[in-house]
């Protein structure tokens, strides 16, 4: 169930201001201005929002989507029709590492990503470095 | 005026109350009661308050939901502190642990990189068995948990997780994670930030639930067994904790992924146009100007 309370419904509008017809806007932003005084437009604001139904659509989609988020831990509430992010649960591909050598021997180590330390070579005791500065 | 003050009043009560009368408050005070107590002296309690008055039967009602709820929404306040002290950010003398559990970190990682970097060399040259490429892809996963830079371990898996998220940014892109996510908050679209907040929502519910546990140890003074208990609920929240805290460690970063041009552009600065070296030092500088007012 789209959560219809005034305050949601502000939330909304105002969230969806930069996407309302031009023709619109004017009042929405008047209407919302009302709303932070005090006084109640929410049902003007809907009323004004049927006036252009494909922004009446996205309304209701954002109305439908605050209503169904969360519930307790974060997971969606029962009946929700907006679940939240989840993981696919397959595997990891491995894509090629970031090579380094040492200069002066063979010795190799494939580092995972940026940021980690490349070490230095056992043998040597000399910093690695990356395999295209080698051949240099 | 009535209705509409109660239907406020009352708005999103139930899942609170809910909440709060059956979640880990509710486990803390009736499973302290019950270790100080004992299930005897409860129920020679419970039949005193069934020979009071219906008033004063309800009075103590009310005065157990009022400490549960209150003692509830203080534990609600102490989320972050808690969640840093998930994270393995200790005061002193729990930080006298940090250095001998991040060693022990250390060795697992450091094995595990080295059989990584072996079996991707061995890829180069030869296709691996199936085993080897199911060892693969759980190192390859495994891995994301811990900082690129060893030096960056934490004692915990929640605290490595996120600090792994925090220094990938910062490796990759030169922005400051901690110190930008505010800003680059401000610039997400709505959708997003309702994803990554239902993630922070569940890992501070986890953090909250490990705060009780912690809390548990008080009863300690009058029940020896409460330690064991504490111990195990609290390594049983941080366990759990991993999984929401992996979800929003990598929706944080996926937001930096996707959006950090935002912040360039918000903050007049040039967008980098260049991957690598180029952009980490547009991000030092933008970094820089926001921590002190100068790029």
């Amino acid at each position: 169930m789209p959560d219809l309370s005034p305050e949601t419904i502000y939330r909304v509008f105002r969230d969806l201001l930069d996407e309302a017809p031009a023709s619109l806007r004017p009042e929405i932003e008047a209407l919302l201005a009302r709303a932070e005084a005090g006084e109640k437009t929410d049902n003007q604001l809907l009323r004004l929002a049927r006036r252009d139904p494909d922004f009446l659509q996205r309304v209701n989609a954002r109305l439908d989507m605050v209503g169904g988020t969360r519930g307790f831990n974060g997971l969606p509430a029962a009946g929700s029709p907006a679940p939240g992010f989840s993981g696919l649960p397959g595997p990891f591909s491995s894509t090629s590492g970031l090579t380094y050598v040492c200069p002066q021997c063979d010795y190799t180590r494939v580092l995972r990503e940026v940021g980690e330390d490349p070490g230095e070579c056992p043998t040597h005791h000399v910093a690695l470095i990356p395999q295209a500065q080698k051949g240099r | 005026m009535l209705t509409n003050f109660l239907t406020e009043l009352t708005k999103d009560l139930r899942g609170k109350w809910l909440e709060r009368l059956f979640g880990p408050a509710f486990l803390f005070w009736a499973g302290g009661l019950l270790l100080v107590i004992g299930p005897a002296g409860l129920t020679a309690w419970w039949q005193y308050l069934l020979t009071l008055p219906a008033l004063a039967q309800v009075g103590w009602l009310v005065a157990a939901l009022l400490v549960l709820n209150a003692s509830a929404a203080v534990m609600e306040r102490l989320r972050l502190p808690l969640l840093r002290l998930l994270e393995g950010y200790w005061p002193w003398p729990l930080r006298l642990l940090e250095a001998p559990l991040i060693a022990l970190v250390r060795c697992r990682v450091q094995c595990q990189r080295e059989r990584w970097s072996a079996l991707m060399q061995k890829r180069e040259s030869q296709s691996l068995t199936p085993a080897e490429q199911m060892e693969l892809a759980r190192l390859e996963q495994s891995l994301l948990d811990f900082p690129p830079n060893l030096a960056d371990l934490r004692p915990t898996a929640v605290g490595n997780i996120l600090r792994a998220m925090e220094r990938r940014i910062l490796h990759r892109y030169g922005l400051d994670p901690v110190l930008l996510w505010p800003r680059l908050w401000l610039l997400l679209p709505q959708d997003a930030r309702q994803e990554i907040a239902a993630a922070r929502e569940s890992l501070d519910r986890l953090a909250e639930a490990w705060g009780w546990g912690l809390c548990f140890l008080v009863w300690a003074f009058w029940q020896p067994w409460a330690v064991p208990i504490a111990l195990l609920w609290m390594l049983l929240a941080a366990w759990l904790a991993r999984s929401p805290a992996r979800t929003f460690a990598v929706l944080v970063q996926s937001a930096f992924d996707l959006y950090r041009w935002r912040l360039y552009e918000a903050l007049h600065f040039p967008v980098p146009e260049e991957k690598g070296d180029a952009e980490r030092a547009a991000g030092q500088s933008l970094t820089r100007y926001i921590q002190r007012g100068a790029p």
